[in-house]
């Protein structure tokens, strides 16, 4: 009937992480599917559609746009530019994350239904990349409208986008794990969000920092994710130093977030 | 009093069962760990370093069974013998802690209805959906929705949300995508007797279908008498344990024979 084989046999089953990968394989139309629930899920029922998924970006580009233009002037000269790529980042990053731990923690669909759990990560990492690629339309406008620099470095979108995506998929596996062990997972979760989006530099230019705090923004791995999508975007910059570091961070983050989440789930039957 | 159990698996109405199995089980249990008290905080576990209790309980306890190809096998028990949770392990939507299974042949699950059904999608939706959940691809399930909307006989409501849908018109739906695909094994749970009258004939009509074509079966269901009409053996399943496994009127007679002791004594 499709690509998978059926013949299953609990005795020789390769090492789970693997056996995932090629679960995914053989459900090859699954991840599509999702990505298409959540995107109908969410647009279909309101007149605005994704619009409502991009308010709250907006919103916060607006109100930091009102209060920080004109303190950050010096370092930033068209600081609505320099603070909408790295909100849409993070957005994306929160989004991804919250919702895939989410819908882990409720667990009714890993209970009732057997599929490779790691597609709703997935698609939830990909329906977040279509808000944030649809977001890159108002972003656009604003930079044109403050008559900023559009060139060839945009090119360097994709890659980095790319390797966001390694690293917010690791980082919600891990996330997800916790949550289908703890309750509280999320609730925490929820509330280290908007903390750790202070500690790196979205809202306010680096450059602000006293010396002996330069350190602390480096720490947050968002920040390497951020600069780089905002260089290209801010003053037609390549990030050219940062693809190194982004993809052995994404590479790292995502297998160590696959073991243990592959590792774990499986355990969900058993807690009642 | 208590009955004897019967050691025979290989009854002679199924010749073909060690050569061409399609479900085997070796020693397999299911354990669950019950929590006594409220769930423990990720705070009272760090803290007060405080342990979640736990009762384990064994849903499904040491079962060996052999289920041939084409064979139906009816499975009873009273409520919590572990009759749901030997069809999941079958579905491989639960991990047994012990044993071996071994599965030869595609399975579609029947056991719950509403997995993978999102009340927002249309019906149509939910069916690519369901579809994709049992590892279909996109072009294969395209082809099957015509059919599956003749049969599951909702009318307009295939393109309404499913939040709109009657209880009965979900079944028909989930029964209509399981029984689309060319599975060589059907694990069923109760559903067979849902539906009206005209519905369940449809039902029994493509079980008939399905059996000529030399699918397995496995069903669960309270209604001894009615499952006994269309299996070929009986598992009879007590506390996770195989009480009786034999012909039907071997099954049903010690399966009565003990509710009635059972009644006796109460």
């Amino acid at each position: 009937m499709n690509g998978q084989t059926h013949e299953y046999d609990s005795a020789s089953r390769p090492p789970r992480a693997l056996e995932e990968l090629l679960d995914l394989r053989a459900h090859g139309a699954l991840v599509r599917a999702l990505v298409e629930r959540n995107l109908k899920v969410r647009y279909k029922r309101s007149a605005f559609g994704f619009l409502w998924s991009m308010m709250n970006p907006m919103l916060m580009l607006v109100a930091l746009s009102l209060v920080f233009t004109r303190a950050f002037a010096a370092a930033t000269p068209a600081y609505p530019v320099y603070v909408f790529p790295g909100l849409l980042l993070w957005t994306f990053f929160a989004q991804t994350t919250t919702m895939t731990g989410e819908e882990m923690a409720a667990g009714e669909l890993l209970k009732r239904v057997r599929f490779p759990k790691t597609s709703l990560a997935i698609s939830t990492l990909l329906t977040g990349m279509v808000n944030l690629t649809l977001a890159l339309i108002p972003l656009v406008l604003v930079i044109l409208a403050l008559r900023r620099p559009l060139g060839l470095a945009l090119l360097t979108l994709p890659l980095t986008l790319f390797f966001t995506a390694l690293f917010v998929l690791g980082v919600s596996l891990i996330v997800a794990t916790g949550a289908l062990y703890f309750p509280d997972v999320m609730p925490a979760w929820n509330m280290l969000l908007p903390a750790l989006m202070f500690t790196a530099p979205i809202v306010y230019p680096a450059s602000i920092l006293p010396s002996r705090l330069q350190v602390l923004y480096r720490m947050n791995p968002m920040t390497i994710y951020v600069e780089a999508f905002r260089a290209p975007l801010y003053d037609n910059t390549v990030p050219a130093g940062s693809f190194v570091p982004m993809f052995a961070i994404g590479v790292v983050t995502l297998v160590a977030g696959w073991l243990l989440f592959t590792r774990s789930v499986d355990d969900i039957a058993y807690r009642v | 009093m208590t009955l004897p159990i019967v050691s025979d698996p290989f009854p002679a109405s199924s010749p073909e069962l060690e050569t061409l199995p399609a479900i085997r089980l070796d020693g397999v249990s299911v354990r669950y760990r019950v929590p006594l008290d409220s769930s423990v905080t990720l705070k009272e576990a760090i803290v007060r370093r405080k342990r979640r209790r736990y009762v384990e309980h064994l849903a499904v306890d040491d079962v060996t069974l052999t289920i041939g190809r084409g064979e139906v096998l009816g499975v009873i028990g009273r409520n919590g013998a572990g009759k749901t949770t030997l069809l999941n392990v079958m579905a491989r939507v639960i991990q047994p802690v012990a044993g071996r299974l071994r599965i030869h042949g595609a399975v579609s699950p029947i056991i719950d209805l509403l997995g993978g059904f999102h009340p927002e999608l249309t019906g149509r939706e939910n069916v690519l959906l369901r579809g994709a959940f049992l590892g279909m691809s996109r072009q294969a399930m395209s082809s099957r929705v015509p059919g599956i909307a003749e049969f599951a006989e909702i009318g307009q409501f295939f393109d309404a949300p499913m939040r709109t849908y009657s209880a009965g018109m979900i079944v028909r739906l989930a029964f209509a995508v399981a029984t689309s695909i060319d599975a060589d094994i059907l694990l069923i749970d109760e559903a067979l007797g849902v539906g009206d009258a005209e519905f369940q004939s449809k039902c029994s009509a493509r079980m008939d279908e399905y059996r000529a074509r030399g699918v397995t079966f496995v069903v669960v269901s309270h209604d001894v008498n009615r499952l006994a009409s269309m299996c070929h053996r009986m598992l009879w399943l007590d506390g996770g344990r195989i009480r009786a496994l034999g012909t039907p009127d071997d099954v049903v007679a010690q399966y009565a024979g003990n509710q009635y002791a059972g009644n006796q004594h109460a």
